[in-house]
């Protein structure tokens, strides 16, 4: 049994351990951790609880199936006390141990300072996200970036329905409700780019409710943010083509999207400043000038739900400058 | 092609026309059936009937057809969802979204609720001696209000457009704008008109089991599925009104905009509050009953008497009590701050105790016993470490940090699945192959039965199992689609080949039906598997009219005691009766359905006209039932009631 029994616990550990291809068992953040090691901690025991009743089940299917030359006992156990007691009083054990480091960590981060922590803006809406820096003025869209070993605290508003924002690599989720604000704390510990993405179904274009968490270090964070508070692009000249798509944007997209990041200049739709720098288009595709072409011909194609409307009466040529204008679009 | 209808368009697309098409096809088989097979008349009779056996086959039938269009929606969502960024036909989209929700809507109230009262009553009026429920002519209606819920429900997709804001129906989604057609409007009357015949449903079950239990059934000679029936049905009572307030809060914001639900006058977050109020506590409505199969298919398969039963009793009572404390472990991420997260994540907890107790009960009652593997069986058997894989889930939910990662993922989709199907769906199964014969007469051929149950439960384990690792790889919800570069395209197929195994399962089922009915297997229909409780007492089918005089109960297993002590029959009790009740067939049931389906149709569509007949319809078909319901009782004595049963059988 006790053999067995250390088979068991490392298998366990083999299936936890050979998983790094699994975000939310291969965290990043220290929210992230510290529910791995309660996710652990529950997957152990819970390991227990099916060994036992498997290796039950196994044994008396297989000892207690009629067959021929088998007589069942005349006596027919229907009771037994101590049995009883044990498989009832045995699982408040097991939850004990369960219940005590879930208190623990609820109150814990419940309790930690929010003085020191950095503070972002997040505004959810269908089915996109905004990054608000108030400390810095700057906005930004579909892209958050951290700076590493900080933590931050994110203010989760929501415009229209209630969305969840879930980065799994780093930490839990947190929902956006309309008329709340809620808060959630994410302290990255790596640098790197992970996913992000709406947990809580919020209509048509859910599935496509993306965006990218940047996390870098200190200086390279710092850099991104003063470039970000200028409001110059990098790439100044711009091609023939290029400043074609200029006057296109101008003309028809600019009520909507800005492209200075600054919060002052911010319209309604996504802040596209530093475009040209991000992987995906709305969350989607690749951030390819043919993509961009697709998506601009027929936005709620790409993402159905999306609320860009169609522009009319550009021509394949306009969509083309339009595309290579938004590259430009580089912090 | 857009053909506009009353408020809203009906678009022809073709998914729309497929839809069309096999309703009309299948109307046409219908009909040809009914007037080939000359069965007019008795279809006729079966609509106006008030035998609880035969209200128990009519709640099973419809829930059976919901569930085969509900298993459609899942086959289409699971083809969808089979590769990264798939279109598949037209579910790259808003349409996923409906069938994902009617999908979660048909599958929780118009398949699991009617599967269990349907088989509640055909057992348990069976099961505890009495001749009927103790209100017969409120059976039908609720069976019938049932049967309008859910064809709302079922004709809103080619009706302008189906509910596609999730089961749950979260507000301010469900009342946005970009909600196609009527979607809200029809999920709230569906669910409220069904909801009316669930609860008066479970007030007739509590007040036949509380009082028309033969002599002698003390409480603790109750059998577990009656218990559970009891228990479920207290849970209806109380839980049921919750949905109903919240409904139509609902209907107001949706049709009158009344912002309760705004987020900036009303708070979104009280629907759900109200609805979870509602929604734990059915989560157990749809799990005791199964809990009740199990007692009784367990114990009779391995010939042994259950384990434990008092404190099998005692168990499900504190399940109950528990369901209702346990609300806001859905809402962990709402927001409501540490403690009310953590006190209802201990609550929740604590759900697990009472749980493990049956399990080990069940366990041991295998034990000592000498186990026949029927097909009732293997799904019972399979139920064990099934449902305690989707338990164990449930316990890591309730760890509130860890809760955080899990919730709104593909885990709960797993563990939703592992304890509604390995539990409700196992459990109807294996109640179907177990009453067949008390329903019909006749016994399900096995060895389908057996292909069928093993090919159900590898399919349900290969479709569920990897959601889990999905689900921690970073995979929401309610998604139609997943990008390739997200790694999930292998668990995602191998979810859906599993998912096309569970329809060729239920395929089998179909076939099984026919099969067994060309066959009928009638020999030693009565009791076929050596039972022990009262039902295997009576005839099968059983007939309407039973025991002139009640059984004198004298064992928990009433049957098993006459057949080891006793002769082998029931001892009937010396009690003269002098008023028992027969309900005469009434089409009355049937008319107030259609008055509450036109109602609905008037307030869904919003003609003011059409509601209002409605309404007066309601109105006019109860005042016609006060006046003339004397009329519709026939009242015998036992001596009366035995000529008759003798009369019948000539």
């Amino acid at each position: 049994m006790k053999k067995n029994l250390y088979l068991f616990s490392s298998f366990c550990l083999l299936f936890i351990s050979g998983c790094s291809s699994i975000d939310v068992l291969n965290p990043k953040g220290s929210q992230g951790n510290e529910q791995l090691s309660l996710i652990k901690l529950s997957i152990y025991i819970m390991m227990l609880v099916i060994f036992v009743v498997v290796v039950l089940f196994i044994w008396f299917v297989y000892k207690y199936r009629a067959r021929p030359g088998y007589q069942p006992s005349t006596h027919q156990e229907n009771r037994n006390k101590k049995l009883e007691i044990t498989w009832t009083v045995l699982p408040f054990i097991l939850l004990f141990i369960l219940a005590v480091p879930m208190v623990k960590s609820v109150f814990g981060e419940a309790q930690k300072d929010r003085s020191e922590a950095m503070k972002i803006k997040v505004t959810a809406s269908e089915f996109w996200w905004k990054f608000e820096y108030p400390a810095e003025g700057i906005v930004t869209s579909q892209e958050l970036h951290l700076p590493k070993g900080k933590r931050v605290v994110l203010e989760l508003h929501s415009k229209d329905v209630i969305h969840s924002i879930w980065v799994p690599q780093l930490g839990g989720k947190q929902d956006l409700i309309p008329g709340r604000t809620n808060r959630l704390a994410l302290t990255p510990e790596k640098s790197g780019i992970f996913q992000g993405k709406c947990a809580e179904f919020c209509g048509t274009g859910h599935s496509y409710m993306r965006f990218t968490v940047k996390v870098d270090s200190k200086q390279d964070y710092e850099k991104w943010l003063s470039s970000m508070k200028k409001d110059q692009n990098s790439s100044q000249s711009l091609s023939a083509d290029e400043s074609e798509g200029q006057k296109l944007f101008e003309k028809n997209c600019l009520s909507c999207h800005a492209t200075s990041g600054l919060t002052a200049a911010d319209k309604k739709g996504p802040n596209l400043a530093d475009f040209g720098n991000r992987d995906h288009i709305a969350g989607v595709l690749k951030n390819t000038p043919p993509n961009v072409k697709e998506w601009l011909k027929d936005p709620e194609k790409v993402k159905p739900g999306s609320h860009m409307p169609k522009r009319e009466g550009l021509s394949e040529h306009d969509y083309t400058a339009l595309s290579h204008y938004l590259q430009t679009l580089k912090k | 092609m857009s053909i506009p209808f009353f408020n809203t368009h009906i678009k022809l697309a073709s998914d729309i026309i497929a839809a069309n098409l096999s309703i009309i096809v299948m109307m046409i088989a219908a009909l040809i059936f009914l007037t080939v097979a000359k069965k007019w008349k008795s279809l006729w009779m079966l609509i106006s009937t008030t035998d609880h056996r035969k209200i128990g086959i009519f709640y099973i039938a419809f829930g059976f057809l919901f569930f085969l269009r509900a298993g459609l929606d899942a086959m289409l969502m699971r083809t969808q969802l089979a590769f990264p960024d798939f279109h598949f036909w037209v579910f790259h989209g808003e349409k996923y979204n409906q069938v994902m929700t009617t999908h979660g809507t048909l599958m929780i109230f118009f398949v699991a609720m009617p599967f269990l009262i349907g088989l509640m009553n055909i057992a348990v009026p069976l099961q505890i001696g009495t001749r009927d429920m103790a209100f017969p002519f409120f059976n039908s209606l609720s069976m019938w209000l049932f049967v309008i819920g859910g064809v709302l429900i079922n004709m809103s997709f080619v009706l302008g457009g189906a509910p596609s804001a999730g089961w749950t129906s979260y507000v301010p989604l469900a009342v946005d704008k970009d909600i196609a057609g009527n979607g809200t409007a029809f999920y709230a009357m569906g669910l409220q008109v069904s909801g009316i015949g669930t609860i008066m449903t479970a007030i007739n079950f509590i007040v036949t089991i509380l009082k028309n239990r033969a002599p002698g059934m003390g409480f603790m000679k109750i059998p577990l599925f009656t218990w559970s029936a009891l228990i479920t049905s207290t849970l209806i009572l109380l839980a049921f009104p919750a949905l109903s307030a919240a409904l139509i809060i609902l209907i107001f914001d949706n049709q009158f905009g009344t912002q309760a639900y705004d987020g900036g006058n009303g708070s979104p977050v009280l629907w759900q509050h109200l609805f979870w109020a509602f929604g734990h506590p059915e989560v157990y409505i749809v799990i005791l009953p199964a809990f009740g199969i199990f007692s009784e298919v367990i114990a009779t398969f391995s010939s042994k008497r259950i384990f434990g039963y008092s404190s099998m009793v005692l168990s499900m009572l504190v399940i109950g009590f528990l369901s209702f404390m346990v609300w806001i472990h859905h809402m962990f991420t709402v927001g409501l701050g540490p403690l009310a997260n953590v006190v209802f994540g201990i609550t929740s907890m604590l759900i697990a105790v009472p749980t493990g107790i049956k399990i080990f009960n069940w366990l041991f009652t295998l034990r000592g016993g000498s186990i026949r593997f029927s097909t009732a069986m293997l799904f019972s058997l399979a139920f064990i470490p099934s449902f305690v894989i989707g338990g164990v889930t449930g316990v890591m939910q309730a760890v509130v940090p860890a809760d955080y990662q899990y919730h709104d993922s593909y885990f709960v989709v797993a563990h939703l699945h592992y304890v509604m199907i390995a539990g409700t769906i196992f459990g109807a199964f294996s109640g179907f192959y177990y009453w067949w014969p008390k329903m019909f007469g006749y016994i399900l051929d096995e060895k389908i039965g057996k292909w069928q149950a093993w090919t159900f439960i590898i399919g349900f384990h290969v479709t569920f199992f990897p959601m889990h690792i999905s689900g921690l790889k970073g995979m929401p919800r309610r998604t139609f689609t997943y990008l390739p570069e997200d790694g999930l395209f292998e668990l995602n197929f191998i979810s859906t080949m599993g998912a096309y195994l569970m329809g060729i399962s239920v395929l089998l089922f179909a076939w099984n039906l026919f099969f067994s009915y060309r066959k009928k297997e009638k020999s030693g229909v009565a009791d076929p598997w050596n039972g022990r409780t009262l039902e295997w007492a009576v005839s099968s089918p059983s007939s309407h009219m039973r025991w002139p005089r009640a059984p004198l109960i004298r064992d928990l297993e009433a049957f098993w005691h006459e057949k080891e002590r006793g002769d082998g029959t029931l001892i009937p009790s010396t009690k003269e009766e002098s008023q028992i009740f027969v309900e005469k067939p009434t089409i009355l049931p049937v008319l107030l359905g259609g008055g509450f389906f036109t109602l609905s149709f008037g307030l869904i569509f919003e003609v003011l006209w059409i509601a209002v007949i409605g309404a007066v319809g309601i109105l006019l078909l109860m005042g016609w039932r006060s006046i003339s319901f004397e009329r519709n009782i026939k009242l015998y004595t036992s001596k009366q009631l035995e000529n008759a049963i003798r009369k019948e059988e000539g």
